[in-house]
């Protein structure tokens, strides 16, 4: 009896600690501190919920050093508003239809949450999503980009992104004979 | 809510927003991303979209090979999706192909390589062909037919084929199919589409559809692992043949009905749950083994007026005799339009298993129907839960019992509306006349709890008289509101449904289900459900999307109820 009711208490203290620290702190590459809910960090990383299951989280500051201060601001400003939307997906029926894409639809939120970044930060919080392991963010991320690729010819994508042509002007042609099937127009 | 803090020392940063035609930065950020997350990117546009990439750089080269999923849909150029099969490369999880009316050609030109990347397909296969018109089937005859792959490795397929044909090979092993869905087939040989779902091609089979086929004669099943079964418009079967030892639910639906000679139909189910036999039944030709664990059953519709010794109501009755219990039992009374030369036949029903719960689905086409569904009420002194669905015109014929009479104790229990199917342009006299009785004996039913479901085809293009007679009804209602169920319903619907919710009438609601088309998502934001949320007990929730109307507190009670386990009607709302 001594022995449970001494358990007991100690795990009361222990409760009490935790609720103490809901919140974890990250450290960006260039030092700066955020700070976030324990509960939507390790809901929305698995990264970070293995790095709080595991204790390797510091007090002082987790070391995120591939990470920039502004996408972890980033990550730490979709994770607040992603603990507090209704995540209204839950009621929607799961199933499959046809015409729907297997994969979930940014809600409005999340939209615009993505929409007001600059080229550089969209990009910066796909590298931080992807390192974190956040495979909602990933998405919503990714979702972005496609959009910004959707209904653009090869040209315009690349004038977009940036993104330079190294093919000779053979193997271009060669490209475009092989899948001629997905250049034609209908 | 906008963005929380940060917006003064970096929005100097943020001051150039990524729109679609302004150039990032000077790096090229995007094909320094892994492949994994190019993947990710990708896997959002369509098939060709995304093979375009390709021409974008070295880097690029084979990025959508990569794609684990396809998806063509509603191409018209069949030769398309053949060179994109085989061009691509990793094994697929996911082939979708939707075909608008192929032509026979066409077809025949993809159908190999459908045929070889079928075989890599781990995971879903879907192929849709929308044909034509109704009048197509005999031009179809001439399409070429599908072979049905050999799927080692997919998991689901589905197809719709727009009565093309579906070639089913004479060998041939689907190790890992777990669900079938053939819709709109001509099945062909050499092989038999029974033995190609039976336990040694098909050992994991759980969930095998069929609707809406031509070429089955015969079809025998003899399967360990199916769990159901659909068979729907099996157009010319003769002989039925299940042996299924883990089966729990079986739907045969007008499959012989039309075909009245030299059926057969042996179904041997000993772990049957669940049996629909929407179909001609008669002991001598329908054998059903032994059904202990049978709990739910729907039998053929009975007519209220027709010919004496209708096979309708015959394979109704016997069907029912054949169980002293059934926990649930779904009975569809079905009036013609003109009755005025037929005999009353409820007299026929002379008895019915102890019924737990009853459905009663009734398509009265205008006619009265207190007479019959009180008939069948009276034989059911043993029921917990009556659930009324009225597939017909919208009389408010419920509550044509005069208050006294022994049957209003049950008033209560009534749904005070159902609603349907609309007759188009006749029975206003009927109506009115119906309309005025149903007004006149709503005041005796005003203390009774309002129960109101909505169902059937018809209500997804809700008419202007549906909508205002509910809207009349709720606002006319001041009893406690108890129940709501709309199944399908669409943006007009959503808008009706909004002012539904806030009457009065449904104050301290307790079960409230929706089932919304799903492509109108965006259209059905059903804010005013909120208020409900104090006092739901059961709530159902499929396709709506639901935004705050009052604080977040009452959202997070809505979303908590929502997790209750939901009774689900044993027909109508799932599909």
């Amino acid at each position: 009896m001594e022995v449970d009711k001494g358990k007991g208490e100690a795990e009361e203290t222990r409760k009490v600690a935790e609720a103490d620290r809901d919140t974890v702190t990250l450290k960006s590459s260039d030092g700066k501190l955020f700070e976030v809910s324990k509960e939507a960090a390790a809901r929305l990383s698995t990264v970070l919920a293995g790095m709080i299951a595991g204790g390797s989280i510091d007090d002082n500051g987790t070391d995120l050093k591939q990470i920039g201060s502004e996408a972890l601001e980033n990550v730490v400003d979709y994770c607040n508003k992603h603990a507090n939307s209704i995540p209204s997906a839950a009621l929607i029926s799961s199933s499959i239809s046809f015409n729907t894409a297997p994969f979930k639809e940014p809600e409005e939120w999340e939209r615009k949450f993505v929409d007001r970044l600059s080229h550089d930060a969209l990009f910066d919080l796909v590298e931080a999503a992807n390192f974190l392991g956040m495979e909602r963010l990933l998405d919503v991320t990714c979702h972005k980009i496609s959009e910004m690729m959707k209904g653009k010819s090869p040209d315009q994508i690349r004038e977009v992104f940036n993104i330079k042509n190294d093919y000779t002007k053979e193997e271009l042609e060669e490209i475009r004979q092989e899948l001629a099937w997905a250049f034609y127009d209908d | 809510m906008e963005t929380s803090g940060g917006d003064g020392e970096v929005s100097g940063k943020r001051a150039k927003p990524s729109s679609d035609n302004a150039g990032g930065g000077e790096e090229d950020r995007v094909s320094a991303l892994p492949d994994d997350v190019l993947v990710l990117i990708l896997r959002r546009l369509l098939t060709p979209e995304a093979a375009r990439t390709s021409a974008l750089s070295r880097r690029w080269r084979r990025v959508w090979t990569l794609l684990p999923e396809l998806r063509f849909l509603y191409t018209q150029d069949c030769r398309q999706i053949r060179a994109a099969l085989e061009a691509h490369e990793a094994s697929l999880r996911c082939l979708f192909v939707g075909i608008r009316d192929a032509a026979p050609d066409s077809v025949a030109a993809w159908l190999p390589a459908a045929a070889a990347a079928a075989r890599r397909i781990s995971g879903q296969l879907v192929f849709h062909n929308i044909e034509r018109g109704n009048d197509a089937q005999e031009e179809a005859e001439e399409r070429g037919a599908f072979a049905l792959p050999c799927l080692e490795r997919a998991t689901t397929a589905s197809l719709h084929l727009g009565l093309l044909g579906l070639a089913v090979p004479p060998a041939g092993v689907f190790a890992r199919l777990t669900e079938l869905s053939l819709t709109r087939v001509r099945i062909h040989g050499p092989g038999k589409l029974g033995d190609a779902v039976s336990s040694p091609w098909c050992p994991c089979l759980r969930k095998l559809t069929v609707s809406d086929a031509w070429g089955l004669d015969n079809l025998v099943i003899h399967s360990d692992s199916l769990r159901q079964v659909k068979l729907e418009d099996l157009h010319g079967l003769r002989q039925l043949t299940i042996v299924a030892s883990a089966l729990k639910d079986l739907d045969v639906t007008r499959c012989f009905m039309n075909n009245r000679k030299q059926l057969v139909a042996s179904i041997s189910a000993p772990q049957l749950v669940t049996l629909v036999w929407d179909d001609l039944y008669d002991p001598s030709f329908v054998h059903l083994g032994e059904m202990e664990h049978l709990q739910s059953l729907w039998p053929f519709f009975f007519l209220v007026y027709g010919e004496d010794s209708l096979l309708h109501n015959h394979a109704c009755l016997s069907l029912v005799r054949r169980f002293k219990t059934i926990q649930s039992l779904t009975l569809a009374l079905h009036y013609f339009w003109e009755i005025d030369d037929f005999d009353y036949l409820m007299e026929d029903m002379t008895m019915l298993p102890d019924i737990t719960f009853l459905k009663l689905v009734v398509s009265a086409n205008g006619h009265a129907l207190g007479a019959s569904a009180f008939h069948v009420l009276r034989m059911c002194s043993g029921i917990r839960r009556l659930m009324l669905s009225f597939l017909a015109p919208t009389n408010v014929e419920a509550c044509i019992l005069h208050p006294a009479a022994p049957e209003a104790q049950l008033l209560p229990r009534l749904p005070d509306l159902l609603s349907g199917g609309h007759r188009h342009g006749c029975g206003h006299e009927s109506q009115e006349k119906e309309g005025g009785r149903a007004g006149a004996h709503r005041c005796g039913a005003r203390s009774a709890p309002l129960n109101v479901e909505l169902l059937g085809e018809n209500w997804i293009v809700p008419t202007p008289t549906t909508t205002s007679d509910i809207s009349r009804i709720l606002s006319s209602h001041p009893g406690p509101g108890r129940r709501l169920s709309v199944v399908g319903g669409n943006s007009s619907a959503a808008a009706a449904m909004d002012g539904w919710l806030r009457s009065p009438a449904l104050d301290g609601l307790q079960e409230l289900k929706f089932h919304l088309e799903e492509n109108l998502l965006r259209h059905c934001r059903l804010a005013s459900a909120h208020h409900f949320a104090s006092t739901l007990v059961v709530a159902s929730f499929g396709c709506c999307v639901f935004f705050p109307d009052g604080d977040d507190d009452d959202d997070d009670d809505c979303r908590e109820k929502t997790r209750k386990p939901i009774e689900s009607s044993p027909r109508n709302g799932t599909s």
